[in-house]
């Protein structure tokens, strides 16, 4: 059958060289250009179909639109939660609580898209943060399906990550993708936790801890902005 | 963005060092379709999205997961291994990424002829070629559905 494709990284899609490929000026994570803007998408996805009407091929055209520029503007905004006590606290126990602070943020999360993507350890986020907060303390995870301790961590926090981003999006004058993260990763205490959770996987000789910590706990991008 | 010329250095030098894993790709069948308004097509996304009931994507997973095309949009989540591309946009709305609801208002206004029943999602953070035997399974799948164009995207 024939095949036509979105290309995020021209140089990968032209080492690859598919039959038929469009690649387009847009961030990782979003092939179809700009959410709920349906016009949008259809454009994009227009473009890489019509690419099946090319009688020969290979094909990598390039897509003309450029995504909307967004406000890059998390700071001095109104943050979801005010967390300026939690620098004296332990950081499990500002880390729960911050939980539950952002409950009230993420609910208005669910009214407004009717959904979450929060699901994958089938836990309470609340329960995935006291799992989380006790493995900083005692190293110890109660397995979910019976999988190793770093892939059991991984579903935990790709819930809370999923539930945090969530619930600041859905404050007034929400930031844009790399306002939520920066957010996340310099002002939360769930920042802080995911830190130390990646500082205790280093030092593991536990394979799926290590493995965890090398692509799937922090961002790269996060990595190179913290003190050496 | 994703122009190489616009990235930090070190991201730039990242992505062009994966470049060596994704040559040797010899065998390029050119499949001509059916005239678009005839095709039947499908959605293969390596995104590592899937529905809430389904198993997650473990690390370095090469097997796929089934998503049919009536599928809600509260059923799917997304457990990709990589931290390192937005999630925000896919949060906000799953057509950013796997673009179903788009592709079924083109089937109704006979832009494309059909959507598929089933689309499938792999975890693309793995070694490309250990995806080919999954691969091959999935192709067979389709064919049995009687699909005419696949529509492939990243994330």
């Amino acid at each position: 059958m024939a095949t036509t494709q979105i290309s995020l990284i021209r140089e990968h899609t032209a080492a690859i060289n598919p039959p038929r490929a469009l690649w387009v000026p847009f961030m990782l994570g979003r092939p179809f250009g700009v959410p709920n803007d349906a016009a949008f998408q259809e454009r994009v996805l227009l473009a890489a179909l019509k690419l099946l009407d090319a009688p020969s091929g290979p094909v990598l055209a390039d897509y003309p639109e450029d995504a909307p520029a967004t406000p890059d503007d998390m700071q001095g905004a109104a943050c979801p939660a005010s967390f300026a006590a939690a620098k004296n606290e332990d950081i499990g126990t500002a880390f729960v609580r911050e939980v539950e602070e952002l409950r009230p943020w993420h609910e208005r999360a669910i009214e407004r898209r009717g959904r979450s993507m929060v699901g994958l350890s089938k836990l309470t986020v609340a329960a995935a943060a006291d799992q989380i907060t006790r493995f900083l303390r005692e190293h110890k995870v109660d397995s979910i399906d019976n999988l190793s301790a770093g892939e059991t961590l991984k579903l935990m926090c790709e819930d809370i990550r999923t539930y945090y981003y969530e619930a600041a999006a859905a404050r007034p004058g929400a930031p844009d993708a790399s306002g939520i993260q920066r957010w996340f990763w310099h002002e939360t205490a769930g920042g802080r936790a995911f830190l130390a959770l990646h500082k205790d996987c280093l030092a593991s000789t536990d394979a799926s801890l290590q493995r965890l910590c090398q692509n799937s706990l922090v961002p790269r991008a996060v990595m190179l902005e913290l003190p050496k | 963005m994703v122009r190489l010329a616009d990235l930090p250095e070190w991201d730039r030098k990242n992505k062009l060092d994966k470049i060596k894993e994704l040559g040797g790709f010899d065998g390029r069948p050119w499949v001509q379709p059916p005239p678009l308004a005839q095709c039947r097509v499908a959605i293969v996304t390596t995104a590592g999205v899937h529905r809430k009931t389904d198993r997650p994507f473990g690390p370095s997973a090469t097997d796929y997961r089934i998503i049919p095309g009536d599928t809600k949009a509260s059923e799917l989540v997304m457990s990709h291994q990589s931290v390192n591309f937005d999630r925000t946009g896919f949060q906000e709305d799953y057509n950013v990424a796997f673009p179903i609801d788009r592709l079924n208002e083109l089937a109704q206004r006979k832009v494309i002829g059909s959507v598929a029943d089933l689309h499938y999602s792999f975890m693309g953070a793995t070694q490309i070629r250990q995806l080919e035997a999954k691969a091959r399974e999935m192709a067979a799948l389709l064919k049995g559905d009687h699909v005419d164009a696949v529509l492939l995207t990243p994330i």
